[in-house]
C-alpha cells in the first residue's frame, strides 16, 4: 500500500483544528441565548396586558381586512378552478432522458454499471459520443430514484412507449 | 434510555431549553465537523454552525420525532452548507491553497493531507459531501440517504467514482 493510497489511515485523520476552548464557548453562548429567550417570553404576557387596549382598537380594521382577504382568496379560488383545463403546457417529463437513452436500449442498470465499471470504450453507438458519467450521476440523483433496486417492468413499459 | 430519547421526553414535557441545551452538548461538535470539512475557514463553520443552531432551537418544538434526530440536524446542516456555498461564489472560488492559508493555526495538515484537500475540493459540492460523510465520518448508506434525500444505489455510485477521482487526483498532485 503506497503512502498516497486512500488506505492510508494517516488521512483519515483530522487536519483541521479549532480555537482552544471553543466548543465550550458554544455551549455557553447557547445557553446564554436559550435563557434570554425565554425570560423574554415569560415578560411576553405582561407586555400584552398593557397592549390590549391597543389591539381592541384595531380589531374592527382586522376584521373587515380579514374578510376581504377570504372573499379575494374565493374569488381568486374560482378564477384559478375555471382556468385550470385551459392550460395546454404539458408536465414536464422527467423520464424524458430515459426516453431517449431506452431508444438505444439503455436501462437504468445498464447506467448504474458504467458509473460503478465505466462507460465501455468499443461501444460506437452515436449515443455514447456525448454521454458523461457525471451527466449520469446528476441523473440518478432523482429523489425516490434508486438504479440497484429499480422494478425492471417500469423500464419494460418505458421501452416500448409509442 | 439512550441520548436521543432523553432528548426527546424533554421536548414532550415541554422542557424545550433543556432538550436544546442536550443537543448543542452531544451534537454541535458532530455539526461543527461536518460543515468544517466541507467549507474549510473556521470563522465560516462558525457562521454556519450558529444557524443551524438557530433553525433547530427555532424548529424543535415542531420536530415531530418521525425521523431520527440526528438525521434532522445533519439535514438541516448540510441545507446550510449548501446555502453558504451557494451565496459564496466568490469565496469558495479562491484557490484552496490560500483559503488554507488564511486559516493557517488552524489546518495542521501535512503535504498529503494538503493534498486530499485538493483533491476533495475539486469535487462538485453533492459527491464532496458524499465522500466527506462516508470516507471520513464512515457513515451509513441508510443515513445519508435520509439525510441528502437520494437513494442507496445512487450515493454508492456517486462515492465510488469521487473515490476513484480522488485518489487519482493525489497522485497527481503528489507526483
Amino acid at each position: 500500500m503506497s503512502h498516497k493510497d486512500l488506505y492510508n489511515p494517516h488521512l483519515k485523520e483530522n487536519p483541521f483544528t479549532v480555537p482552544e476552548g471553543y466548543f465550550e464557548e458554544v455551549q455557553a453562548r447557547w445557553a446564554l441565548f436559550t435563557a434570554q429567550t425565554q425570560a423574554d417570553r415569560a415578560a411576553a404576557p405582561e407586555r400584552a396586558k398593557k397592549d390590549r387596549p391597543f389591539v381592541k382598537l384595531l380589531l374592527p380594521q382586522l376584521q373587515f381586512a380579514a374578510a376581504f382577504l377570504l372573499l379575494f382568496g374565493l374569488g381568486y379560488l374560482f378564477v384559478a378552478t375555471l382556468t385550470k383545463n385551459r392550460l395546454d403546457t404539458p408536465p414536464a417529463d422527467e423520464l424524458s432522458v430515459l426516453n431517449e437513452w431506452a431508444y438505444w436500449g439503455i436501462d437504468h442498470h445498464t447506467l448504474y454499471d458504467w458509473v460503478q465499471e465505466g462507460i465501455p470504450e468499443n461501444d460506437n453507438s452515436p449515443f455514447l459520443l456525448d454521454v458523461d458519467i457525471e451527466d449520469l450521476l446528476e441523473y440518478m440523483d432523482y429523489p425516490g430514484f434508486d438504479p440497484v433496486h429499480l422494478d425492471l417492468n417500469s423500464i419494460y413499459d418505458i421501452r416500448h412507449l409509442p | 434510555m439512550n441520548t436521543d430519547e432523553n432528548i426527546r421526553d424533554l421536548c414532550k414535557t415541554g422542557l424545550y431549553k433543556q432538550a436544546f441545551e442536550e443537543i448543542v452538548r452531544i451534537y454541535s461538535q458532530r455539526l461543527y465537523w461536518h460543515i468544517r470539512k466541507m467549507v474549510l475557514a473556521h470563522d465560516n463553520a462558525d457562521d454556519i454552525l450558529q444557524n443551524t443552531l438557530l433553525k433547530v432551537w427555532t424548529g424543535l418544538p415542531s420536530f415531530r420525532w418521525e425521523s431520527k434526530l440526528y438525521t434532522w440536524l445533519y439535514r438541516i446542516a448540510t441545507n446550510e452548507v449548501l446555502t453558504f456555498i451557494k451565496k459564496n461564489k466568490a469565496y469558495t472560488n479562491i484557490p484552496l491553497e490560500d483559503r488554507l492559508e488564511a486559516d493557517t493555526p488552524l489546518f495542521t495538515g501535512d503535504q498529503i493531507q494538503t493534498a486530499l484537500q485538493k483533491a476533495i475540493d475539486r469535487l462538485p459540492n453533492k459527491q464532496r459531501l458524499v465522500f466527506n460523510m462516508r470516507y471520513f465520518d464512515e457513515m451509513r448508506y441508510e443515513d445519508m440517504s435520509n439525510i441528502l434525500g437520494t437513494s442507496v444505489g445512487a450515493l454508492k455510485a456517486s462515492y465510488h467514482h469521487a473515490y476513484t477521482k480522488v485518489q487519482k487526483a493525489i497522485k497527481e498532485l503528489l507526483l
